[in-house]
């Protein structure tokens, strides 16, 4: 069974495990990271087959490295492609950067030069991992701190050009849009309207954070903050843009309680409904 | 794959993983259109991430390495990641490597013990709360350390000041407690651990006549265990 999404969602982490499965309050949606649960039994395996009788999930990959240099990881898409079965998911996401090359594992989600090449390269890839997951693939535009040597196109057309050469649709993360503007000096909403608005099939929100020295000034993508206000503010934006999206609220480090999630949760709800309408 | 690209891929990589200089990087690219500061994010941005996982992973080890000098666990996951570079998604299954890496150094550099013994336990743990299938070696494990470990990475969870373990040799079985799911820790008795020996077959007639434990008392263990659900009850 395929479940369909609407309305705002919360990423499942370790740390709520009970209290998610206890809680009584609106959640709509879950993500799940899939390299947290593929491969692991137990507590894991037993909350997310719970949460699936209970929400509509999707998964939401970081290191299958569409951009990257090495071979897609076969196993990894298989279980991914398992994995979105077993939950019903409707579609899949990755990120639109490498994550591995060489054999190495960076945990960590790196920029390509935004180039033709690079547009070609990942369109290439992500086709073939939609192929092998046989699910809508979604991919999320991510948190660039530098544009990489070799870059000959701006971001908006960049990430326009892999989603048109691949057919895959756009995770619109708002928080990295507006972490983009600010660390480059550029309008977000701007910004926001540079990247192709008609493919989004979901959005992320999430808090940032200054980062410490030596690079006092720019703003680091922790997800690990409540959203800024900035950041709302754009997410209104893109509803008035896009229309009720279903939309995800992301927090990662320093993970705060349940409770303290679904009150952004309830609050990207309000914002919604105000925005679009019932 | 284009030249470019791949040439890319060639250059950047050492730079994120650390082995490359901004100054050099920017020789054989070029400059970043964002700026040499910005590009400086990303320099050795890769052993930042390991240090950031290991420390959640591991944060008795790390703790335990602060109390013996102030770089002491910087330089430890530093000699790590050379050696072992990271090649798996998962933190954790690159951890696994970090107790052997740790007891070649105490050989090398006399460490203590304890450091390896505690990334021991974390792993353990951490393999009692995963692993798919049940069992001896998959949900439960036997283990015998030279410190109290489980009281002292139980005190730094809760923000202790203790900087070490205290000495004491202990056994423990580690095990997946059938409610919770999660690890939990028995300091068996000595009719215990042989009733746990027996299940796993691999218990000596011998120990059992050392310890001076009838086959009633360890009848007795074995049930105690099963109640406990560090055994399961027996098939037939």
């Amino acid at each position: 069974m395929t479940n369909q999404l609407s309305g705002v969602g919360i990423g499942l982490r370790r740390e709520h495990f009970d209290e998610v499965l206890a809680t009584s309050r609106r959640i709509d949606w879950l993500e799940i990271t899939p390299e947290n649960f593929i491969d692991y039994g137990g507590q894991a395996a037993h909350v997310i087959d719970r949460c699936a009788e209970r929400w509509p999930m999707v998964s939401h990959g970081v290191s299958l490295s569409v951009g990257g240099p090495d071979p897609l990881d076969a196993a990894l898409l298989h279980a991914t492609s398992s994995l979105a079965s077993r939950t019903g998911a409707p579609w899949w996401s990755e990120h639109i950067c490498f994550a591995s090359g060489r054999g190495l594992t960076f945990h960590d989600l790196l920029p390509l030069p935004f180039s033709d090449e690079a547009v070609r390269h990942i369109a290439k890839r992500a086709r073939a991992a939609q192929d092998c997951v046989e699910r809508q693939l979604l991919l999320e535009n991510i948190t660039y701190y530098a544009e990489m040597p070799g870059s000959t196109m701006s971001e908006g057309a960049f990430v326009t050009a892999v989603l048109e050469e691949s057919g895959a649709a756009l995770l619109l993360d708002i928080n990295n849009v507006y972490v983009n503007a600010r660390n480059h000096g550029r309008d977000p909403i701007a910004a926001l309207e540079a990247l192709p608005l008609d493919r989004v099939r979901q959005i992320h929100i999430a808090g940032h954070t200054p980062a410490p020295p030596p690079f006092e000034g720019i703003l680091f993508d922790t997800h690990g903050a409540p959203v800024a206000a900035d950041v709302w503010q754009l997410y209104r934006a893109a509803l008035r843009r896009c229309g009720p999206v279903p939309t995800l609220v992301e927090w990662d480090t320093h993970i705060p309680s349940l409770d303290v999630l679904l009150d952004e949760a309830d609050r990207a709800r309000s914002t919604m409904v105000e925005t679009t309408g019932p | 794959m284009s030249n470019s690209l791949s040439t890319f891929f060639d250059e950047v990589i050492p730079f994120v993983m650390g082995e490359r200089g901004l100054a050099d990087l920017e020789m054989r690219l070029g400059p970043s259109p964002s700026g040499r500061r910005m590009l400086g994010v990303y320099a050795g941005v890769v052993p930042c991430n390991i240090r950031a996982h290991m420390a959640a992973i591991f944060p008795a080890v790390k703790h335990a390495a602060d109390g013996i000098g102030p770089e002491m666990w910087t330089r430890l996951l530093a000699a790590f990641f050379v050696a072992h570079p990271p090649r798996h998604g998962d933190p954790n299954r690159y951890g696994e490597a970090l107790p052997g890496f740790l007891a070649k150094r105490r050989v090398e550099g006399g460490l203590p013990e304890y450091l390896e013994e505690l990334a021991d336990y974390h792993m353990t743990r951490w393999k009692v709360l995963t692993s798919v299938e049940s069992g001896p070696g998959r949900t439960t494990f036997v283990r015998r350390y030279s410190h109290n470990l489980p009281a002292f990475a139980s005190a730094v969870s809760l923000g202790a000041v203790q900087r070490a373990p205290r000495p004491g040799a202990m056994t423990v079985i580690v095990y997946r407690d059938p409610t919770t799911l999660r690890p939990a820790v028995l300091q068996p008795s000595a009719p215990q651990l042989l009733a746990y020996g027996r299940r796993c077959q691999a218990l000596d007639p011998r120990w059992q006549s050392a310890a001076a434990v009838s086959d009633r008392d360890l009848d007795h263990a074995e049930h105690r265990l099963i109640e406990m659900g560090v055994l399961r009850r027996a098939q037939g």
